[in-house]
């Protein structure tokens, strides 16, 4: 088998992180990088891409939801009828609630290499992760989870409070 | 007498060039570190504050003005002006009434007093108009 075939027979791309660790992947998976299906289109994936932006502690949860996407995305296994296609759809919803439930800097960092990278779904993914954080949350609680420090005097905090009173109602 | 003078002049000029420069520091971060740097959400491209914002609702996103001075600008990204009577008056305004109408009107305005116009995409009033509902888009 040819060094650059995985188990499956399919092309493997191997990725190179900014601190030099070596990500190796199913073409299928990395193509949901669109930057990186413009190198595989454009031929010059080979030996290896490297990726400066993307830390290797982040590139490997890339390549982690890449490779559950990849391998649950419809058709993958040649199943295509609808219950097999609902059960996959459950699985990859699972996967990533727990997947995104990470710390903000992490959040923030696989958000940015998302970006990066252009993977649509991971970046949307991401995005409303960090809403979520701030949804239903009280100031205190945001501020506590985001790491915001309050640059408010007492009274100035009061007087943003009073004139936006009815968005602090049940909070 | 002359030279003195000139002479503080020039070097008036001089700290003052320096004065202006240092007033302006640079804003341009470099967004990845080779080591990992705590982001915050403003060190995010606008874009995806944008997107991050634009999933929350009216109420929640002016709720983050108190969060700091910041946030409170990050207000003006939000693309959604959405004005429900429903959401933007208190419970003790919950029917028709005069009263309800004047809190809809000066809530409505304390939030544009933030806006600059600039991100809006969608702007939309909705409230009873003499007890009938009505709406503007």
């Amino acid at each position: 088998m040819a060094a650059a075939e995985g188990s499956d027979g399919g092309k493997m791309i191997v990725l190179i992180s900014a601190d030099g660790q070596r990500f190796e992947l199913p073409e299928a998976a990395a193509k949901l990088s669109q930057i990186v299906l413009y190198m595989i289109e454009d031929g010059c994936c080979y030996p290896s891409i490297p990726l400066p932006k993307v830390d290797g502690v982040i590139l490997a949860k890339i390549v982690e939801y890449c490779n559950k996407h990849a391998a649950l995305s419809s058709g993958a296994d040649g199943s295509s009828d609808a219950a097999s296609e609902r059960s996959k759809e459950r699985e990859l919803k699972i996967f990533d609630a727990e997947f995104i439930d990470v710390d903000v800097t992490t959040l923030f960092d696989v958000m940015m290499a998302a970006n990066y990278l252009n993977i649509k779904g991971l970046l949307d993914l991401a995005c409303q992760r960090t809403a979520d954080l701030i949804k239903g949350k009280s100031p205190e609680q945001i501020r506590q989870t985001f790491g915001i420090k309050n640059d408010f005097t007492p009274e100035e905090e009061a007087a943003i409070r009073k004139e936006n009173a009815w968005a602090f109602d049940n909070i | 007498m002359k030279d003195p003078a000139g002479g503080e002049d020039h070097s008036a000029v001089q700290a003052m060039e320096v004065d202006r420069s240092g007033s302006r520091p640079s804003q341009a971060k470099p967004v990845f570190k080779k080591r990992r740097e705590k982001l915050q959400f403003f060190d995010l491209p606008i874009d995806m504050q944008c997107k991050i914002l634009s999933e929350l609702t009216l109420k929640e996103v002016v709720r983050t003005s108190v969060l700091s001075a910041k946030w409170r600008s990050a207000r003006t990204m939000y693309p959604k002006l959405r004005f429900d009577g429903d959401t933007i008056c208190s419970g003790r305004n919950k029917h028709w009434s005069k009263q309800r109408s004047e809190e809809f009107v000066q809530n409505v305005n304390s939030v544009l007093k933030e806006q600059d116009g600039s991100f809006v995409e969608n702007f939309e009033v909705k409230i009873e108009f003499n007890g009938v509902g009505y709406s503007s888009r």
